[in-house]
């Protein structure tokens, strides 16, 4: 059984599993965007923003 | 000499080398243009290395503190910002209390009160930076005639408008022989016209910076424009961030709609359609 | 008794035959996507431009303040404003590239004309629209924009000072002025909505056309599913492209000098129209007559809805016209001309360029589109005879 049958099995088969999956990977999906991009943005300007302007005055 | 070079030349290469000679005196005669250009437009500022010009890279919050400095102890005399609050600097480069505090020195005209009296109270919060005249015609009236501009959006108001505002600031320099400019003006190549009523205005140490930074005067420059970007387009990190969020997220649709379209196509691309004829 | 499906009920039914199952061509290309795109745009312009009107101030000391705290204060009102304000070029670029295709495969030609027409009156209430709609934020190229161009009415001889009165309410572009272009402003677009029905309907009158030009009944699949993922593909690609402007360079479309508030005592150095108004504000500054130069713009848009009447060649894609491909694409590279022209100041090269350029796009449309349909025909009958 490949890789994409298991899936089909595990999360299409049922709706109800479907559904939730879908709902569940969007926010999920959503929170791993944010977080992701957010740690990029500080890495890449590291120093300049306001955040760390307040680290450094503490 | 040109012309005895022509003449020994075969006819299509005449040809090619008349076009040339007229095509090259087409461009001189182009370049005198764009000099008399540049002299008119002001001329062209060289492009500098912000560090908030990459698609990912944010302001840095440091300098737009110090640029605050520099407008306030230096710009502040002439030139009013009015679409920037106290309450703006708050999360960019200012606590909410020290922003309270600033807002605290300045006297604002605040009124009718229930007696119907102006009257005078400390700032707030949610006032405008003050402006240094009542209205146009003092600003007029108190600089030989000359408005000093707005600084809210000067950078989003001018052609390539950081680098005209850097260069500008730092461009100042005697005038050129054969080049005079009138009393109350100041030479300034990078002004449209050369002659601008504003005078040199950033020194090495004419500004005291809070943290410490050496305050020559190319630090001064670079500080205030970036203080003065960030007014323009307070936006712009959220923007960047939010972009690239966005365009990433939408790049994986993209490629699933590809797929999606190959999937969905494939009957019809791998069909056989015979032509049968009839007769 | 079997209940009908909701689909197919009478009123739902209209546009389920029209915007589900509606057979369309199976050969059409990606440049077919760019009708529904132009739909989406249209409708990007209206659902930004009700959430802009709800912070925007039509007033001539309120305007430029207005747009202003939409762009610091109001949530989001930024990314509202770039979208609105990118959005109309993006529209443009859309409908340009559009009729760009109609051009080269020949959609405008019979049965089409009334398509086509339908499409040039959308173009130029697209036009009015985004003009009047420039003219809101109250700066300097707003309200020099807006004097210049409503000043050409004046060249119309007797009643043309009496129009331009007519048209600003007043002596000068002013309040009265701003304050009817945003209400005309608010009530184009739906005119536009209307027309693109109507564009619609008289594109299911005969069905679209194909790249090979030729007659499109023979192989037709619905329009859901193929055209849907596929236009789905265009509409991503499409966004990505609008995204790039709306965050990365969300000015550099407009112009320095709107965001300096409109001052009737000081003229800019150079007024410049947005660049989708460049290739015609070439044709008018072309012509040193400023009647002539109306009577240019007024033959431009004249040709464009005569094309299909005029046109005289049976086959329609430019696939197999090797000679209006070539003519095609100097139409394309003339445009652009005019358009590059259009921004320079009055000047000498410029203005014989510009000349030269002008006299082209009319030798095309009113020349070079009768004669090569016949020139072309007549070389296929000598070489089969």
């Amino acid at each position: 059984m490949g890789l994409a049958d298991t899936f089909y099995n595990v999360f299409v088969k049922r709706n109800s599993v479907y559904v939730a999956t879908i709902i569940v990977g969007a926010f999920a999906g959503e929170r791993m965007v944010h977080s992701i991009g957010d740690s990029l943005w500080e890495s890449n300007n590291k120093g300049k923003l306001y955040k760390h302007m307040l680290e450094e005055k503490q | 000499m040109l012309r005895q070079l022509l003449s020994r030349a075969a006819p299509g290469w005449k040809l090619g080398a008349a076009t040339l000679a007229a095509g090259t005196a087409g461009l001189a005669a182009a370049a005198g243009t764009a000099l008399a250009d540049e002299a008119e437009h002001g001329l062209h500022a060289p492009s500098y290395p912000w560090p908030h010009d990459g698609f990912f890279s944010s302001y840095d919050h440091r300098s737009i503190r110090r640029g605050y400095q520099v407008y306030t102890q230096v710009c502040a005399t002439c030139h009013s910002m009015d679409l920037i609050h106290y309450r703006d600097l708050v999360g960019v480069c200012y606590t909410e209390e020290e922003a309270k505090e600033m807002a605290l020195n300045i006297e604002v005209t605040d009124g009718p009160n229930d007696e119907g009296e102006m009257f005078e109270r400390p700032g707030k919060l949610s006032d405008k930076l003050p402006a240094p005249y009542m209205n146009e015609e003092h600003a007029r009236y108190a600089n030989g005639g000359a408005y000093p501009p707005d600084l809210s959006l000067i950078t989003k108001a001018r052609h390539d408008g950081q680098n005209y505002v850097f260069s500008l600031l730092l461009g100042y320099r005697e005038p050129p022989a054969g080049i005079t400019v009138r009393e109350g003006l100041y030479y300034n190549p990078y002004f449209p016209g050369g002659a601008i009523a504003m005078p040199k205005m950033l020194n090495d140490g004419g500004v005291e910076y809070d943290d410490g930074t050496p305050a020559t005067e190319a630090q001064q420059a670079k500080d205030v424009v970036t203080f003065l970007s960030w007014a323009a387009e307070p936006e712009m990190d959220e923007r960047k961030l939010m972009g690239t969020k966005w365009i990433a997220v939408l790049s994986l649709v993209f490629l699933t709609t590809v797929y999606y379209k190959r999937w969905k196509w494939a009957p019809l691309k791998s069909r056989r359609v015979i032509v049968d004829v009839v007769n | 008794m079997k209940r009908l499906s909701i689909i197919k009920q009478p009123v739902l039914s209209v546009l389920n035959v029209h915007l589900v199952d509606y057979p369309s061509p199976s050969n059409i290309n990606y440049f077919w996507s760019f009708g529904s795109i132009a739909g989406i745009c249209l409708i990007v312009q209206i659902a930004t431009g009700i959430f802009l009107a709800m912070h925007y101030t039509p007033h001539v000391d309120l305007a430029f303040l207005s747009v202003e705290h939409i762009m610091r204060d109001v949530e989001g009102g930024w990314f509202l404003r770039y979208m609105h304000a990118n959005g109309a070029s993006m529209f443009f670029i859309v409908v340009y590239i559009h009729m760009f295709r109609g051009l080269y495969y020949g959609s405008y030609a019979s049965p089409r004309e009334l398509l086509w027409c339908i499409g040039v009156v959308i173009l130029l209430l697209m036009i009015i629209t985004a003009f009047i709609g420039y003219v809101l934020p109250w700066g300097q190229m707003s309200f020099w924009g807006a004097t210049v161009i409503t000043s050409l009415a004046s060249a119309i001889p007797v009643v043309g000072d009496s129009i331009v009165t007519w048209l600003w309410g007043g002596f000068s572009v002013d309040n009265a002025t701003l304050n009817r272009f945003f209400s005309l402003h608010y009530l184009l677009p739906f005119v536009i909505v209307g027309a693109s029905v109507i564009h619609l309907a008289a594109l299911h009158q005969y069905g679209s056309n194909n790249p090979l030009g030729t007659n499109s009944t023979v192989d037709k699949v619905g329009l859901y599913p193929y055209f849907y993922v596929k236009d789905l593909v265009a509409w991503v690609a499409f966004a990505i492209f609008f995204s790039v402007f709306i965050y990365f360079y969300p000015n550099v479309l407009g112009h320095p000098d709107n965001y300096i508030p409109a001052n009737p005592m000081s003229t800019p150095a150079h007024i410049v129209p947005e660049w989708y108004f460049l290739w015609v504000y070439a044709i008018l500054r072309s012509i040193p007559n400023k009647l002539a130069g109306v009577a240019a713009i007024a033959l431009v848009f004249i040709s464009l809805l005569a094309l299909p009447f005029i046109n005289t060649s049976p086959i329609r894609s430019s696939n197999f016209r090797p000679f209006h491909k070539k003519f095609f694409w100097l139409i394309v590279a003339d445009t652009l001309l005019l358009s590059w022209i259009g921004q320079q100041p009055v000047e000498d090269p410029y203005i014989l360029v510009g000349q030269c350029a002008s006299v082209f796009f009319f030798i095309y449309f009113l020349i070079m589109v009768p004669f090569l349909g016949r020139f072309e025909n007549y070389l296929i009958h000598y070489k089969t005879r």
